[in-house]
């Protein structure tokens, strides 16, 4: 880094991993007028993102996803319970996302961290509001038992972008749900040892998230490095067929333009994520 | 548990379905005439480790080990600054193990239980020894624990202590000798290594070892059950002998991530 | 085209009004679109706890109250949402090593309580002079099963919606700060949306300017008084 400064009287020369640690802004910069991010991708390439289902046998539904070095586990455990009074047909579907401390240094043990609970509350809004999947086809018995279906996502390495992480294994593990036949005898619930009913998903929303560098540069799926410099981040979730399901966008201000191309970058991110979940649930 | 409210929350009172099991679980075989066990193997062998470290990027010794069913992360961080600003000469070890709610057949609640708590000071006791904390003043080490799939509490257990051993060695944490671990189930009169959970559910008592191959020393026993002292001795010597095992290993693992490094 | 159950037109926002310096505390406001009212205090820079403290800025630590009952994921949200939107305003970096609070209590929610938030929380930072490089205003809409995009919707048009929008804008450059966007929608209408939450977002950068006007008047003709 101190070639660059030759012009300078005294010139102060130290190793670029020490720069990085006492001024990060200036380090990514260097890079990004480069036209390039410290870890050697440029601003559009997404990193390697693979998906493994059914890797849980204790779970109903289970799906691993790794974007990067970033690794989240989703299981989905079927419980039975009667239903809402004023939605006697309805089953539940309880999202929840565990930051656990041995994902990162930045969580600590106990209660969910305000991180955990704000991912918990965009997944649920995303699953209720763009109706992921029709909750009547979770009935048992109207007015007296459905199921609920707890999906509980784990994040096992914390490297950025966890709630593209996190949607991708909600979605594929809900497709790897097989419930077994439930009937509703004398106030019990009684289910078959095979598991073979799936879910009907009406949807399968995928999300790709950005950040924003100096108010230009558009840093697509940022890693923790980058997320943390830049504070800013731009979520797009689209469907199957390319319908906008949730735009969330916080931090510095950003431009229409720059949405757009948020969102064409989002839809052009869809057809990989479909390819990469097909080729999936053939290796099962 | 109505009172959470940092969860997204379910209905309040839900329970698992009844099963109705075609087969009864009294009436499996847990062994063949030719003494092998439903999945092959004899009755002292183990299942075989699957064991990677290094898979967390944040943390500074992390390790993943899986015996066929059973699925254990573990990362280390550390050695850090304690919180608490009073001197101590000696390094802290804390340990944390963290069932996920998917991990075994019934689902667990997201909060720390009576069990994990229990759990977590076992493997403080199990890997204590092995560490040089009185290297490490004012330090402390912080060991997480996370289950993802639980194929038998003891048989887990051992798996959680040999994979946060290995974690805290990639950590490059100054170590007496590594801590392997392995458990034996006591089933009509048969030693059944490294039992899984439906050879576990029949067992009449159990036994965790855990063992420091090189210093040929044990750091940590758990016996439970009524035993016979001769078949108690018998599991011992069958257990370290399957520490062994499990030590080459965890140090064919650590060969590997020095490699990795090198290059 | 009054066909709104309040008798308003599809583009018009309710009644806005705002009050300034209702606590003892450095700075407070209340904002309220029609029923939805939240009040909104600041205090700060003050000492700042040794765990929080940040070498180069204020940390800014935000607290939503709900109505009634203790805060859950989505007060977390908000929370999550009023630090982000005022980290980027707040200049941080003339008070480094402090704390500015900013405590935010819901009163009603009767629909669109995130854009009030954020209304009442700009007002209150003026308040109580907290210097920023930009005010912040926010509008919310929906589009119902009609496919018309109501502004500023009360709670019972929130329900039964296609999607539901909240948009937050600055107001020198009046470019997006911050944005949910819920539901089904295509391109156009969130566009569509978009246009019509950043004039309306206008509309309350002036009455911002009205109540500061007023309250300024009236201290000089009470200085003058005097």
């Amino acid at each position: 880094m101190g070639n660059e400064n030759n012009n300078l009287k005294s010139t102060i020369t130290f190793e670029a991993e020490t720069f990085r640690r006492i001024q990060p802004e200036e380090y990514l910069r260097k890079f990004i007028q480069q036209q390039v991010r410290p870890d050697g991708r440029s601003f559009n390439h997404f990193r390697k993102t693979t998906v493994n289902l059914s890797c849980i046998s204790t779970a109903d539904g289970s799906s691993m996803v790794r974007i990067g070095n970033t690794t989240v586990v989703c299981g989905i455990k079927a419980e039975v319970s009667e239903p809402n009074v004023n939605l006697p047909n309805e089953g539940y579907l309880v999202p929840n996302v565990d930051l656990s401390p041995i994902c990162s240094p930045r969580f600590k043990p106990g209660p969910p961290s305000e991180q955990a609970q704000v991912l918990s509350e965009n997944l649920n809004k995303l699953l209720k509001i763009s109706k992921v999947i029709d909750l009547k086809t979770l009935c048992i018995e109207e007015g007296k038992a459905v199921w609920v279906l707890f999906a509980d996502i784990v994040c096992v390495n914390y490297d950025g972008n966890v709630f593209d992480a996190c949607v991708i294994a909600l979605i594929s593990a809900l497709m790897n749900v097989r419930l077994p036949k439930a009937f509703y005898e004398d106030g019990l619930v009684k289910a078959t040892e095979e598991k073979s009913i799936t879910l009907s998903i009406i949807r399968t929303p995928y999300s790709a998230s950005f950040a924003m560098f100096d108010g230009q540069y558009l840093l697509v799926d940022p890693n923790e490095m980058e997320e943390s410099i830049t504070k800013d981040g731009t979520t797009v979730v689209v469907d199957e067929t390319g319908q906008l399901c949730n735009i969330w966008k916080i931090g510095s201000s950003c431009s229409p333009e720059q949405l757009k191309t948020c969102i064409s970058k989002a839809r052009d991110r869809y057809a990989d994520i479909t390819s990469i979940i097909e080729k999936a649930k053939q290796a099962i | 548990m109505s009172g959470d409210r940092r969860r997204i929350q379910g209905p309040e009172v839900t329970v698992a379905p009844i099963i109705i099991k075609s087969t009864d679980r009294e009436k499996i075989q847990l062994k063949d005439i030719n003494g092998q066990r439903r999945d092959g193997r004899n009755l002292e062998d183990i299942r075989p480790i699957f064991l990677k470290t290094g898979l967390i990027s944040q943390a500074n010794g992390s390790a993943y080990i899986e015996l066929r069913r059973t699925k254990i992360a573990c990362g280390v961080y550390g050695p850090r600054q304690t919180k608490i600003p009073s001197f101590s000469g000696r390094g802290n070890l804390n340990c944390e193990i963290k069932f996920t709610p998917f991990s075994c057949l019934k689902r667990r609640q997201p909060y720390r239980d009576a069990q994990e708590k229990e759990l977590s000071q076992l493997v403080y006791e199990a890997l204590a020894p092995s560490i040089r904390l009185d290297l490490l003043p004012k330090s402390t080490i912080d060991i997480y624990i996370s289950v993802l799939e639980n194929d038998g509490m003891a048989s887990c257990f051992a798996a959680a202590i040999t994979c946060a051993s290995v974690a805290v060695a990639d950590a490059g944490i100054e170590m007496l000798d590594q801590v392997a671990a392995c458990s034996a189930s006591y089933i009509d009169g048969d030693i059944y290594m490294d039992s899984d959970l439906v050879e576990e559910q029949r067992e009449s008592g159990s036994l965790i070892l855990s063992y420091m191959p090189s210093l040929n020393e044990v750091t940590h026993i758990l016996q439970s059950g009524k035993v016979e002292v001769s078949l108690t001795t018998q599991a011992i010597e069958q257990c370290t002998d399957a520490c062994s095992k499990i030590y080459s290993v965890m140090n064919h693992s650590l060969l590997e991530s020095v490699k990795n490094k090198i290059q | 085209m009054a066909n709104r159950a309040d008798k308003r037109s599809f583009s018009t926002i309710r009644p806005i009004s705002i009050s300034q310096s209702l606590l003892s505390r450095d700075g407070s406001a209340s904002f309220s679109f029609g029923k939805t009212k939240v009040l909104c205090s600041v205090n700060g820079p003050a000492e700042v706890k040794l765990r929080d403290e940040k070498l180069d800025k204020a940390t800014i630590d935000v607290v939503v109250r709900p109505l009634v009952g203790t805060p859950g994921t989505k007060d977390k949200t908000h929370e999550y949402i009023l630090r982000s939107a005022f980290e980027s305003v707040i200049q941080s970096g003339l008070h480094p090593r402090t704390q500015i609070q900013i405590v935010s209590q819901v009163m009603m929610d009767d629909g669109s309580i995130i854009a009030a938030a954020i209304n009442a929380t700009t007002m209150a930072l003026i308040d109580a002079g907290i210097p920023m490089k930009d005010i912040v205003a926010a509008v919310s809409c929906v589009i119902n099963k009609e496919d018309q995009i109501l502004l500023d919707p009360t709670a019972q048009e929130m329900e039964n919606v296609k999607s539901i929008h909240t948009f937050a804008f600055d107001k020198s450059s009046s470019s997006l700060l911050f944005c949910e966007s819920l539901g089904l929608f295509t391109d156009d209408q969130y566009f569509n949306c978009y246009e019509l939450c950043n004039v309306a977002a206008g509309r309350i950068f002036e009455e911002i300017r009205g109540a500061i006007t007023n309250k300024l008047q009236e201290y000089q003709g009470y200085q003058t008084e005097l």
